[in-house]
C-alpha cells in the first residue's frame, strides 16, 4: 500500500511538471504567433517593391542560380529544448534522407540548441551551430545569421543555400519541409501603378537593399515558424503527457482502494474471528 | 492637396512608428534628404541613422534605423528595415556599452574578428546615441 501510495505522489508531481510545460508553451506560442502578424505588414511591402525592382532587367549576385552547383549548405533549425514530441526527430530523419538522395557534397549548419550529441551521431555532415536565438526570436539573431549566409554563398563556400525547417501548418500539425534560400528568388507582384521612381543613389543601391532586406526577412520568419512549431509540438506533447498521467493516476488509485479494501476485509474477518474464538471460549467456560 | 504624409516605419516584427507627419528626414547613402507632401516618387537605399519625423502640431520624434529601403510614393512613406527604434525608448548606457564593444573588437583587428559586422554594430550604436541627443536638444 505505501509502495502505491508513494508511486501516486511521484506520478503526480510528474504531471504537475508536464501541465506547467504545457502552460508556458502556450503562453510562448501565443507571443511568438503575435510576432508573425508583423512580418506580414513588412512583406506585403517589400514584395511591392521587389516587384516594381525586378519588372525591369535585373542582375544581383545573391538572385543569379549558379550554372554548376557543387556544394550545398542546408540550414537546419531544430529547436532549443527537447521534450517536444518527435519535432526535432523527425526533423532529423528527414534531413538524413535529403542528403542520402543528394551526391553534391553538402554540409549542414544547425540553428537551436537542441541534440548536440544526437546529432553528431546522427553522421550528419555538420559544419557549425548557432546556438544564440532564444524561444522568442530577434531580429537581430536573424540578421546575424542571414550574414553569415550570404558571406558563405558569396565565397563560393555554397552554390545553394536551403533553410530546412518544420512548417508550421496548425498547432497540431508541423511537417518538415526545406526551402531554396539562395540564390534567392522573391515572389514579386508586376505593380500596378504607373509611377516612375527616382533612385537614391542608384537603382543597383536600392535592389542590393531590397535583396539584402528580403533574404533577412525570410531567415527571420523561418525562425519564427520553427519556434512556432516546436512549442506547438511540445504543447500537444504535454498534453498528451497530462493525460497520460491522469489515467495512472485513476489506475494506481484503483489499485490503492483495492488493496486497502482487502487489508480492511482481513482485519475484520481477523476480529471477528478472535472474537469468535473467545465467545467460544468463554461459553465453554461458564458451562 | 494633402499636406500631410504617412509614415511607417516597419521591422520585420511589426511597425515601430505609424502616425501623420507634416515632414520625414531620412538618412540615405549620400546624405540625408527632407521629404514633404508632394515628394517625387522615390526609392532609397537607406543607411544607419535617425529619421527625423515632424508632426503638424510642431512636435518631433527621432527613431534610430539600421540599413533597409525608404519607398515615398503619393504621400505615403514607408521605411524598411532590419531594426528600429524610436529614441524614447533607446537605453543610452547600453548603446554606448554597445559602441565600445565594437570599437574594441575593430582595435584588436584579429582575423576572428568580422569587421564588416562590429563596424555595423558601431554605426548602429551611434545613431541610437545621436538619436537620444537630438532628442534631448
Amino acid at each position: 500500500m505505501r509502495e502505491i501510495r508513494s508511486r501516486i505522489k511521484s506520478v503526480k508531481s510528474t504531471q504537475q511538471i508536464t501541465k506547467a510545460m504545457k502552460m508556458v508553451s502556450v503562453a510562448k506560442l501565443r507571443r511568438v504567433q503575435k510576432g508573425t502578424e508583423g512580418m506580414k505588414l513588412f512583406s506585403g511591402q517589400c514584395r511591392e517593391i521587389l516587384g516594381y525592382l525586378l519588372s525591369g532587367h535585373t542582375d544581383h549576385p545573391l538572385l543569379t542560380p549558379r550554372q554548376e552547383v557543387k556544394r550545398v549548405v542546408y540550414v537546419l533549425f531544430v529547436g532549443n529544448r527537447g521534450l517536444c514530441g518527435n519535432y526535432n526527430t523527425a526533423l532529423v530523419r528527414y534531413m538524413q534522407e535529403l542528403l542520402e538522395k543528394t551526391d553534391i557534397s553538402a554540409s549542414v549548419t544547425v540553428v537551436g540548441r537542441w541534440g548536440r550529441d544526437v546529432l553528431a551521431s546522427a553522421g550528419l555532415p555538420i559544419r557549425e551551430t548557432f546556438s544564440e536565438p532564444g524561444d522568442l526570436p530577434v531580429m537581430e539573431d536573424a540578421v546575424a545569421l542571414a550574414e553569415h549566409l550570404k558571406k558563405l554563398y558569396l565565397d563560393g563556400e555554397a552554390d545553394e543555400v536551403y533553410l530546412v525547417y518544420q512548417r508550421y501548418v496548425s498547432a497540431l500539425h508541423q511537417e518538415p519541409v526545406s526551402t531554396r534560400l539562395l540564390p534567392a528568388a522573391p515572389p514579386h507582384e508586376i505593380p500596378s501603378g504607373e509611377l516612375t521612381y527616382l533612385f537614391e543613389p542608384s537603382k543597383e543601391a536600392v535592389l542590393d537593399s531590397a535583396v539584402q532586406l528580403f533574404v533577412n526577412s525570410e531567415v527571420f520568419s523561418t525562425l519564427q515558424e520553427a519556434r512556432a512549431g516546436e512549442q506547438a509540438a511540445r504543447m500537444t506533447a504535454m498534453t498528451a503527457a497530462t493525460d497520460a498521467t491522469e489515467e495512472l493516476i485513476g489506475r494506481l488509485d484503483l489499485d490503492l482502494n483495492r488493496a486497502r479494501q482487502a487489508a480492511i476485509t482481513t482485519e475484520i474477518s481477523e476480529i471477528v474471528g478472535g472474537a469468535n474464538a473467545l465467545k467460544n471460549r468463554d461459553g465453554q467456560s461458564s458451562q | 492637396m494633402e499636406d500631410r504624409i504617412h509614415l511607417q516605419i516597419i521591422t520585420a516584427a511589426g511597425a515601430v512608428y505609424d502616425g501623420f507627419v507634416s515632414a520625414v528626414r531620412i538618412p540615405l547613402e549620400d546624405g540625408s534628404i527632407g521629404i514633404m507632401a508632394g515628394h517625387t516618387p522615390l526609392l532609397g537605399a537607406l543607411v544607419e541613422g535617425v529619421v527625423k519625423c515632424t508632426r503638424a502640431d510642431g512636435e518631433t520624434h527621432y527613431v534610430a534605423v539600421t540599413q533597409g529601403l525608404a519607398h515615398v510614393a503619393e504621400n505615403h512613406v514607408s521605411l524598411l528595415v532590419n531594426a528600429a527604434e524610436q529614441a524614447e525608448s533607446i537605453d543610452l548606457a547600453r548603446a554606448q556599452a554597445a559602441e565600445r564593444r565594437a570599437r574594441e573588437r575593430l582595435k584588436k583587428h584579429t582575423p576572428e574578428v568580422d569587421t564588416i559586422r562590429a563596424e555595423a554594430a558601431l554605426h548602429r550604436a551611434l545613431a541610437r546615441q545621436m538619436a537620444v541627443r537630438l532628442m534631448k536638444k
